[in-house]
């Protein structure tokens, strides 16, 4: 399991993400959205042990991801926006120095490269300078340095960015198979509708914090309930709102002429019995319904 | 421990064009130096000048001064190349979280930056070569410049790395490097020479007291002119500066003590010198040991 407990990351003076708790199992593809570009990139970064919290603790499978003597860095793959890469060096040595860096030797070294050469589709550029590769091959390249120690965590922070149509189609597939082979993902990513077939739960970031998080059909169903519900009163206006003021309910209530937008938190029935309330009040309500939320937008960013 | 990056650096070194151009134009230099001093040599000669053993020795290290001075100049150009293609390259994205590895990232910047100069030297060998054998100078000579192209790299490089790991920006490490090396070359003079004066107005005498001798010492073994000084007296046999020095400062200089240890302790502590500064080059590195600050220019991205 990856965990954040209590986590703020700041710098220069502003503060990305305060106070967040939040626990991705294993064996999940984890999505994180938000309408804050930097935070997310921020947070998947600070998971992977590039950016130190200020506060708080990361924990991946129960190990500090920032205490010195940490091994984490093992079981984790890090793919970053931008490609990272030696110039100079082809592809076959710089996944040489990957593997020596991660300390893998003997046999498993060899066999792994070419694994990793054949998943990522650049067998037959090992011998190509990483320089002279098409740019939306660095993201592949770049991909395989994540995932050649074999970690049991691969985090992405978007990984779609350069990349479009049928090379993006590929990715996901790569993706979906680290995924069936064992890896847990954490991605961050504003492909939400690519990915919604993929995704096994999700996080929505807003101002720092941990909005909602959970399986994609829990979230869906917070978010469902967290529409807004609006009402056209053609008459007895006071008489919806006094009802509407005393429902403890009711939050954020607007009135824009003769509409009323108003969020409501409880179940169904509860919302049935205030529909009753108003009703009884003597205001004259032509329409009532729930403004569905656009999912697009806030899982877009 | 093997260190996985050095073998990365010299791979990338060697393919760079830069260094091939850099091999050039220091053959360049030393070539038509040499030259010039060849045909003022000539001219003098021409002209009634009697063979002096002593103009070529001299000459000879001017030939080593230029040499020196140019690792010292070219070495913030190099790191400053280095740090930047890393920085453009995303290179600590991937490796800043394995423990260890700011250590090994800047010991192997450093093994760079001496293997370049010392390729340089190499490089530069046979010119100095023929130079010697028309002057008269030793085969020892020629090695003994080769250790201080040695000394001055690690000192230079630890003085340029340090800069580009605390610095925000470019332009603020290379002027913090030339900084720290004025800081070294005249500051340690200054802060002796105001020590003395102040001894001298309190005693009432030209020379400060003995026991400040050794304070002088101390402070002056730090300045890379002192390890100059020394390399100056043994290829040219010449006293004279060291003497007015040493005379000027209070200092005992004809002691065998003096002569056999004072200029391999001033090289003794360029060595540490360059060692602080490295330490702390990787502890500012460091994303597991310390809090990050983030400057531009440190191994951590943004």
């Amino acid at each position: 399991m990856l965990e954040f407990q209590d986590v703020t990351l700041s710098r220069d003076n502003i503060t990305y993400i305060e106070k967040l708790s939040l626990q991705i199992p294993d064996g999940s593809v984890y999505g994180i959205f938000g309408m804050d570009h930097e935070a997310r990139s921020v947070l998947v970064r600070s998971a992977a042990g590039t950016f130190r919290p200020d506060s708080g603790r990361i924990l991946a499978d129960e190990e500090d991801v920032y205490a010195p003597d940490s091994e984490s860095y093992r079981f984790i793959g890090f793919m970053g926006q931008k490609p990272s890469y030696y110039d100079k060096l082809k592809v076959e040595e710089f996944y040489d120095l990957i593997l020596t860096m991660y300390q893998v030797a003997g046999r498993n070294r060899r066999v792994r490269m070419e694994e990793v050469l054949e998943l990522v589709g650049l067998t037959e550029f090992r011998d190509a300078y990483i320089e002279q590769l098409a740019h939306d091959q660095l993201p592949f390249m770049s991909l395989g340095t994540a995932v050649l120690h074999e970690p049991a965590w691969l985090i992405l922070d978007e990984p779609f960015e350069m990349i479009n149509g049928e090379a993006r189609d590929r990715m996901v597939n790569i993706l979906a198979y680290l995924c069936e082979s064992g890896i847990s993902i954490l991605i961050n990513s504003q492909m939400y509708p690519e990915l919604y077939g993929f995704l096994t739960d999700l996080a929505v970031i807003e101002d720092g914090r941990n909005m909602i998080h959970g399986s994609i059909e829990d979230v869906f169903e917070e978010i469902t309930n967290k529409s807004p519900v609006s009402m056209h009163v053609l008459d007895k206006m006071e008489n919806a709102l006094a009802i509407l003021k005393l429902n403890p309910l009711v939050e954020r209530v607007t009135v824009v002429d003769r509409d009323v937008l108003f969020r409501f938190t409880g179940d169904e029935r509860e919302e049935a019995q205030l529909l009753t309330q108003l009703v009884a009040s003597g205001a004259l309500i032509q329409n009532y319904n729930r403004d569905r939320m656009n999912l697009d937008d806030i899982l877009r960013g | 421990m093997r260190n996985p990056l050095l073998l990365t650096e010299l791979l990338r070194e060697g393919r760079n064009i830069r260094l091939a151009l850099m091999v050039i134009f220091y053959d360049a230099i030393i070539a038509f130096v040499s030259i010039a001093f060849l045909f003022i040599n000539a001219e003098s000669l021409s002209g009634g000048y009697y063979y002096s053993p002593a103009t070529y020795r001299t000459q000879f290290f001017m030939l080593s001064l230029i040499q020196l001075l140019f690792v010292i100049l070219i070495t913030p150009f190099n790191v400053w190349s280095y740090f930047s293609s890393d920085k453009e390259n995303n290179i600590p994205d991937h490796f800043v979280v394995i423990p260890g590895f700011a250590k090994n990232y800047v010991l192997s910047k450093m093994y760079l930056i001496m293997f370049v100069n010392v390729l340089l030297w190499i490089s530069g060998v046979p010119i100095l070569t023929l130079f010697s054998v028309y002057s008269g100078v030793s085969w020892r000579d020629i090695i003994r410049l080769g250790l201080m192209m040695i000394l001055f790299s690690f000192w230079a490089g630890a003085v340029a790395i340090f800069s580009f790991s605390v610095s925000s920006s470019g332009i603020r490490a290379f002027a913090l490097h030339f900084i720290i090396v004025a800081c070294f070359c005249f500051g340690t003079f200054m802060v002796t020479e105001t020590l003395r004066a102040l001894a001298v107005a309190g005693q009432n005498s030209q020379i400060p007291a003995g026991q400040l001798s050794f304070l002088f010492l101390m402070i002056l073994a730090f300045n890379p002119v002192t390890s100059g000084m020394g390399y100056y007296v043994n290829i040219t046999g010449d006293n004279g500066i060291a003497n007015a020095l040493c005379n000027h400062l209070g200092i005992n200089n004809s002691s065998t003590l003096f002569i056999f240890s004072f200029y391999k302790v001033a090289a003794l502590a360029l060595i540490l010198a360059g060692i602080i500064l490295l330490t702390v080059a990787v502890r500012r590195n460091d994303i597991h040991g310390r809090q990050q600050k983030n400057p531009d220019y440190s191994l951590i991205p943004e």
